[in-house]
Protein backbone atom coordinates (compact mmCIF):
# COMPACT_ATOMS: atom_id res chain seq x y z
CA UNK A 1 0.00 0.00 0.00
CA UNK A 2 1.45 3.02 -0.68
CA UNK A 3 2.37 5.51 2.51
CA UNK A 4 1.09 9.01 2.08
CA UNK A 5 4.12 11.50 3.04
CA UNK A 6 2.72 14.14 5.70
CA UNK A 7 5.00 16.88 6.58
CA UNK A 8 4.90 16.58 10.73
CA UNK A 9 3.42 19.28 12.16
CA UNK A 10 5.35 21.99 13.44
CA UNK A 11 4.54 23.20 17.20
CA UNK A 12 4.29 26.57 17.33
CA UNK A 13 4.73 28.65 20.81
CA UNK A 14 1.70 29.73 21.07
CA UNK A 15 -0.03 26.57 20.91
CA UNK A 16 2.78 25.16 24.32
CA UNK A 17 1.41 28.52 25.99
CA UNK A 18 -2.07 27.38 25.36
CA UNK A 19 -1.36 23.90 26.47
CA UNK A 20 0.63 25.34 29.99
CA UNK A 21 -2.70 27.53 30.43
CA UNK A 22 -4.71 24.65 29.91
CA UNK A 23 -3.55 22.56 32.55
CA UNK A 24 -2.27 25.22 35.40
CA UNK A 25 -5.35 26.28 36.71
CA UNK A 26 -6.05 23.18 37.28
CA UNK A 27 -2.61 21.71 38.82
CA UNK A 28 -3.10 25.08 41.08
CA UNK A 29 -5.88 23.43 43.30
CA UNK A 30 -4.55 20.36 44.93
CA UNK A 31 -0.89 22.79 45.55
CA UNK A 32 -3.64 25.09 47.00
CA UNK A 33 -5.20 23.03 49.23
CA UNK A 34 -2.13 21.94 50.63
CA UNK A 35 -1.02 25.53 51.01
CA UNK A 36 -3.89 26.62 52.67
CA UNK A 37 -4.59 28.82 50.43
CA UNK A 38 -8.43 27.86 49.86
CA UNK A 39 -11.04 29.58 51.24
CA UNK A 40 -12.95 28.42 54.29
CA UNK A 41 -15.57 27.14 52.01
CA UNK A 42 -13.11 24.86 49.89
CA UNK A 43 -15.43 23.18 47.93
CA UNK A 44 -17.07 26.24 47.17
CA UNK A 45 -13.73 27.97 46.22
CA UNK A 46 -13.00 25.36 44.05
CA UNK A 47 -16.29 25.29 42.42
CA UNK A 48 -16.16 28.81 41.10
CA UNK A 49 -12.40 28.83 40.64
CA UNK A 50 -13.34 25.85 37.55
CA UNK A 51 -15.99 27.76 36.60
CA UNK A 52 -14.32 31.04 36.50
CA UNK A 53 -11.74 29.03 34.22
CA UNK A 54 -14.09 27.60 32.00
CA UNK A 55 -15.63 30.92 31.28
CA UNK A 56 -11.92 32.71 30.60
CA UNK A 57 -11.09 29.94 28.03
CA UNK A 58 -15.13 30.38 26.17
CA UNK A 59 -13.65 34.26 26.02
CA UNK A 60 -10.54 33.24 24.72
CA UNK A 61 -11.89 30.92 21.90
CA UNK A 62 -14.32 33.83 20.99
CA UNK A 63 -11.52 36.39 20.91
CA UNK A 64 -9.50 34.37 17.95
CA UNK A 65 -12.07 35.38 15.26
CA UNK A 66 -11.80 39.34 16.24
CA UNK A 67 -8.44 39.05 16.73
CA UNK A 68 -7.41 38.05 13.64
CA UNK A 69 -9.85 40.31 11.80
CA UNK A 70 -8.00 43.04 13.71
CA UNK A 71 -4.53 41.75 13.54
CA UNK A 72 -4.48 39.02 10.86
CA UNK A 73 -3.22 36.76 13.44
CA UNK A 74 -4.37 33.53 11.09
CA UNK A 75 -2.72 30.82 13.53
CA UNK A 76 -5.48 32.29 16.22
CA UNK A 77 -8.14 30.40 14.02
CA UNK A 78 -6.76 26.99 14.05
CA UNK A 79 -6.45 27.38 18.39
CA UNK A 80 -10.28 27.47 18.83
CA UNK A 81 -11.04 24.22 19.04
CA UNK A 82 -8.36 23.67 22.23
CA UNK A 83 -9.24 26.73 23.57
CA UNK A 84 -13.26 25.34 23.33
CA UNK A 85 -12.27 22.00 24.46
CA UNK A 86 -10.61 23.80 27.98
CA UNK A 87 -13.31 25.28 28.56
CA UNK A 88 -15.43 22.09 28.44
CA UNK A 89 -12.82 20.56 30.86
CA UNK A 90 -13.04 22.91 33.26
CA UNK A 91 -17.50 23.18 32.69
CA UNK A 92 -17.14 19.45 33.37
CA UNK A 93 -15.49 19.32 36.73
CA UNK A 94 -17.46 22.15 37.50
CA UNK A 95 -20.54 20.61 36.96
CA UNK A 96 -18.84 17.43 38.84
CA UNK A 97 -17.81 19.41 41.53
CA UNK A 98 -21.12 20.80 42.23
CA UNK A 99 -23.20 17.64 41.69
CA UNK A 100 -20.38 15.50 43.30
CA UNK A 101 -18.27 16.80 46.07
CA UNK A 102 -20.74 19.59 46.79
CA UNK A 103 -24.08 17.64 46.95
CA UNK A 104 -22.63 13.83 46.53
CA UNK A 105 -25.01 13.25 44.09
CA UNK A 106 -28.13 13.61 46.24
CA UNK A 107 -30.73 13.89 43.09
CA UNK A 108 -33.17 15.14 45.28
CA UNK A 109 -30.74 18.25 46.60
CA UNK A 110 -29.58 19.01 43.31
CA UNK A 111 -32.92 18.87 41.07
CA UNK A 112 -34.21 20.66 43.53
CA UNK A 113 -31.79 23.57 42.89
CA UNK A 114 -31.02 22.98 39.24
CA UNK A 115 -34.81 23.10 38.38
CA UNK A 116 -35.65 25.75 40.33
CA UNK A 117 -33.14 28.50 40.98
CA UNK A 118 -32.28 31.12 38.06
CA UNK A 119 -28.61 30.77 38.69
CA UNK A 120 -28.35 26.99 38.45
CA UNK A 121 -31.02 26.71 35.39
CA UNK A 122 -28.59 28.93 33.48
CA UNK A 123 -25.61 27.16 33.95
CA UNK A 124 -27.41 23.96 33.45
CA UNK A 125 -28.54 25.22 30.18
CA UNK A 126 -24.87 26.73 29.25
CA UNK A 127 -23.51 23.07 30.08
CA UNK A 128 -25.84 21.42 27.60
CA UNK A 129 -24.98 23.98 25.29
CA UNK A 130 -21.67 23.38 25.25
CA UNK A 131 -21.62 19.22 25.04
CA UNK A 132 -22.39 18.81 21.46
CA UNK A 133 -19.80 21.62 20.62
CA UNK A 134 -17.28 19.32 22.77
CA UNK A 135 -18.75 16.14 21.00
CA UNK A 136 -18.40 17.68 17.37
CA UNK A 137 -15.25 19.29 17.76
CA UNK A 138 -13.42 16.87 15.65
CA UNK A 139 -12.76 17.19 11.85
CA UNK A 140 -15.01 13.81 11.44
CA UNK A 141 -18.15 15.61 12.34
CA UNK A 142 -16.83 18.75 10.11
CA UNK A 143 -17.33 16.97 7.01
CA UNK A 144 -20.09 14.89 8.57
CA UNK A 145 -22.11 17.73 9.12
CA UNK A 146 -20.61 20.65 6.58
CA UNK A 147 -22.13 23.89 6.90
CA UNK A 148 -24.78 22.57 9.69
CA UNK A 149 -20.97 22.50 11.85
CA UNK A 150 -20.89 26.26 11.77
CA UNK A 151 -24.34 26.71 12.42
CA UNK A 152 -24.31 24.37 15.32
CA UNK A 153 -21.33 25.82 16.84
CA UNK A 154 -22.55 29.58 16.79
CA UNK A 155 -24.62 28.02 19.66
CA UNK A 156 -21.44 29.12 21.91
CA UNK A 157 -22.48 32.74 21.34
CA UNK A 158 -25.52 32.20 23.30
CA UNK A 159 -23.64 29.61 25.74
CA UNK A 160 -21.06 32.45 26.44
CA UNK A 161 -24.22 34.70 27.37
CA UNK A 162 -25.97 32.46 29.28
CA UNK A 163 -22.72 31.82 31.37
CA UNK A 164 -22.41 35.88 32.25
CA UNK A 165 -25.87 35.53 33.40
CA UNK A 166 -24.74 32.49 35.53
CA UNK A 167 -21.63 33.94 37.02
CA UNK A 168 -24.17 37.29 37.82
CA UNK A 169 -26.56 35.42 39.39
CA UNK A 170 -24.05 32.98 41.12
CA UNK A 171 -23.00 35.93 42.75
CA UNK A 172 -25.89 37.07 44.33
CA UNK A 173 -25.91 39.91 41.45
CA UNK A 174 -28.50 40.98 39.07
CA UNK A 175 -27.37 42.50 36.12
CA UNK A 176 -30.81 43.82 35.05
CA UNK A 177 -30.96 45.89 37.67
CA UNK A 178 -26.98 46.06 38.24
CA UNK A 179 -27.07 45.08 42.10
CA UNK A 180 -24.63 43.35 43.81
CA UNK A 181 -21.26 42.17 43.50
CA UNK A 182 -21.13 42.32 39.97
CA UNK A 183 -18.06 43.93 38.86
CA UNK A 184 -16.27 40.83 37.19
CA UNK A 185 -19.34 39.29 35.81
CA UNK A 186 -20.61 42.54 34.34
CA UNK A 187 -16.86 43.23 32.67
CA UNK A 188 -16.55 39.64 31.52
CA UNK A 189 -19.96 40.23 29.90
CA UNK A 190 -18.91 43.59 28.32
CA UNK A 191 -15.81 42.35 26.86
CA UNK A 192 -18.15 39.47 25.54
CA UNK A 193 -20.25 41.61 23.53
CA UNK A 194 -17.18 42.75 22.43
CA UNK A 195 -16.64 39.99 21.06
CA UNK A 196 -19.69 39.33 19.55
CA UNK A 197 -20.06 42.55 18.31
CA UNK A 198 -17.14 42.33 15.89
CA UNK A 199 -18.75 39.24 14.29
CA UNK A 200 -21.10 41.62 13.08
CA UNK A 201 -20.52 42.23 9.16
CA UNK A 202 -20.52 45.61 9.30
CA UNK A 203 -18.81 46.16 12.09
CA UNK A 204 -16.09 43.25 10.82
CA UNK A 205 -16.02 45.00 7.20
CA UNK A 206 -15.00 48.04 9.21
CA UNK A 207 -12.48 45.95 11.62
CA UNK A 208 -11.04 44.31 8.26
CA UNK A 209 -10.93 47.56 6.39
CA UNK A 210 -8.54 49.23 9.45
CA UNK A 211 -6.04 46.20 9.19
CA UNK A 212 -5.83 46.88 5.60
CA UNK A 213 -5.13 50.28 5.95
CA UNK A 214 -2.60 49.90 8.47
CA UNK A 215 -0.86 47.72 6.38
CA UNK A 216 -1.22 50.06 3.12
CA UNK A 217 -0.21 52.88 4.97
CA UNK A 218 3.58 53.71 4.27
CA UNK B 1 -41.36 27.45 79.08
CA UNK B 2 -38.98 27.40 76.92
CA UNK B 3 -35.16 27.65 77.92
CA UNK B 4 -33.38 27.78 74.99
CA UNK B 5 -32.92 31.66 74.66
CA UNK B 6 -30.01 33.47 76.05
CA UNK B 7 -28.78 36.60 76.73
CA UNK B 8 -25.21 36.04 76.66
CA UNK B 9 -22.46 38.31 78.75
CA UNK B 10 -19.67 36.28 78.61
CA UNK B 11 -17.62 33.44 76.61
CA UNK B 12 -15.87 30.79 77.78
CA UNK B 13 -15.80 32.40 80.95
CA UNK B 14 -14.46 35.87 80.18
CA UNK B 15 -17.05 38.88 79.54
CA UNK B 16 -17.93 39.21 75.79
CA UNK B 17 -15.06 40.99 73.78
CA UNK B 18 -15.75 43.78 71.41
CA UNK B 19 -15.78 41.94 68.83
CA UNK B 20 -17.85 39.14 70.06
CA UNK B 21 -20.92 41.30 71.05
CA UNK B 22 -20.02 43.46 74.32
CA UNK B 23 -22.08 43.99 76.20
CA UNK B 24 -24.84 41.47 75.88
CA UNK B 25 -25.58 39.04 72.84
CA UNK B 26 -28.66 37.07 72.14
CA UNK B 27 -28.99 33.41 71.21
CA UNK B 28 -31.45 31.85 69.39
CA UNK B 29 -30.32 29.01 68.14
CA UNK B 30 -33.29 27.58 66.49
CA UNK B 31 -33.16 31.20 64.02
CA UNK B 32 -30.92 31.96 61.24
CA UNK B 33 -27.64 33.45 62.98
CA UNK B 34 -28.23 36.95 61.83
CA UNK B 35 -31.33 37.39 64.49
CA UNK B 36 -28.76 36.27 66.99
CA UNK B 37 -27.55 39.84 67.53
CA UNK B 38 -24.75 41.44 69.19
CA UNK B 39 -23.89 44.28 70.90
CA UNK B 40 -27.28 45.06 72.26
CA UNK B 41 -27.40 48.54 74.23
CA UNK B 42 -31.45 48.48 74.55
CA UNK B 43 -34.35 46.35 74.93
CA UNK B 44 -37.59 47.52 74.03
CA UNK B 45 -40.75 46.10 75.00
CA UNK B 46 -43.66 46.90 72.20
CA UNK B 47 -47.27 46.29 71.60
CA UNK B 48 -46.70 46.34 67.70
CA UNK B 49 -44.15 43.71 66.09
CA UNK B 50 -40.90 46.26 64.95
CA UNK B 51 -39.00 47.09 61.65
CA UNK B 52 -36.38 44.81 61.46
CA UNK B 53 -33.06 45.23 59.33
CA UNK B 54 -32.85 42.69 57.37
CA UNK B 55 -36.40 42.35 56.65
CA UNK B 56 -36.75 45.93 55.59
CA UNK B 57 -33.93 45.84 53.06
CA UNK B 58 -35.31 42.43 51.52
CA UNK B 59 -38.65 41.65 52.55
CA UNK B 60 -38.84 38.98 49.93
CA UNK B 61 -35.48 37.19 51.68
CA UNK B 62 -35.69 38.00 55.15
CA UNK B 63 -38.59 37.45 57.31
CA UNK B 64 -39.33 38.45 60.63
CA UNK B 65 -39.40 35.02 62.20
CA UNK B 66 -36.56 33.53 60.37
CA UNK B 67 -37.13 30.35 61.79
CA UNK B 68 -34.73 27.42 60.31
CA UNK B 69 -36.80 25.65 57.83
CA UNK B 70 -35.85 23.43 55.43
CA UNK B 71 -39.13 22.96 53.54
CA UNK B 72 -39.14 26.43 52.33
CA UNK B 73 -36.94 27.60 49.99
CA UNK B 74 -34.68 31.01 50.00
CA UNK B 75 -35.57 32.65 46.91
CA UNK B 76 -32.52 32.58 45.14
CA UNK B 77 -30.95 29.07 47.36
CA UNK B 78 -32.28 25.88 48.84
CA UNK B 79 -32.08 25.50 52.66
CA UNK B 80 -32.46 21.45 52.35
CA UNK B 81 -28.98 20.50 53.41
CA UNK B 82 -26.03 21.91 55.13
CA UNK B 83 -22.06 21.48 55.40
CA UNK B 84 -20.83 21.77 58.99
CA UNK B 85 -17.89 23.90 58.76
CA UNK B 86 -14.59 22.03 57.85
CA UNK B 87 -16.41 18.76 57.17
CA UNK B 88 -16.64 17.27 53.78
CA UNK B 89 -20.40 16.27 53.33
CA UNK B 90 -23.38 17.92 53.69
CA UNK B 91 -26.25 16.55 56.01
CA UNK B 92 -30.27 17.86 55.98
CA UNK B 93 -30.98 20.86 57.85
CA UNK B 94 -33.38 20.16 60.41
CA UNK B 95 -36.86 22.08 61.11
CA UNK B 96 -36.02 24.75 63.63
CA UNK B 97 -32.45 23.33 63.64
CA UNK B 98 -32.79 20.41 65.69
CA UNK B 99 -34.97 22.30 68.67
CA UNK B 100 -37.95 21.51 67.08
CA UNK B 101 -39.48 19.93 70.33
CA UNK B 102 -38.24 23.03 72.06
CA UNK B 103 -40.37 25.63 69.96
CA UNK B 104 -42.61 24.23 67.98
CA UNK B 105 -45.08 24.79 70.08
CA UNK B 106 -44.66 28.57 70.05
CA UNK B 107 -45.70 28.54 66.24
CA UNK B 108 -47.85 25.97 65.97
CA UNK B 109 -50.81 26.58 63.74
CA UNK B 110 -49.08 29.47 61.51
CA UNK B 111 -48.16 28.97 58.12
CA UNK B 112 -44.68 28.53 58.30
CA UNK B 113 -44.47 29.34 54.48
CA UNK B 114 -46.11 32.96 54.95
CA UNK B 115 -44.25 33.27 58.07
CA UNK B 116 -41.11 33.07 56.83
Amino acid sequence: MPTISRTKPKITWLQVVIHILGWLPLAWIPYAYFAGRLSVNPIQDIEQRLGRTALYFLIASLACTPLNTLFGWRELLKRRRALGLYCFMYASLHVLTFTGLDYGFNLQLIGGIVLKKPYAIVGLATFILLLPLAVTSFRWWMKKLGRKWTSLHRLVYLAGVLDILHYAWAKKGNLFILSGDILRPLLWGLLLLLLLALRLPPVRRWASGLRQKSANTP
Amino acid sequence: MQRLTIIATGLYGQSLPNPDGAPLRLVVPWKYGFKSIKAIVKIELTEERPQTMWNTIAPNEYGFYSNVNPEVDHPRWSQASERPIGELSRRPTLMFNGYADEVASLYSGMDLRANY
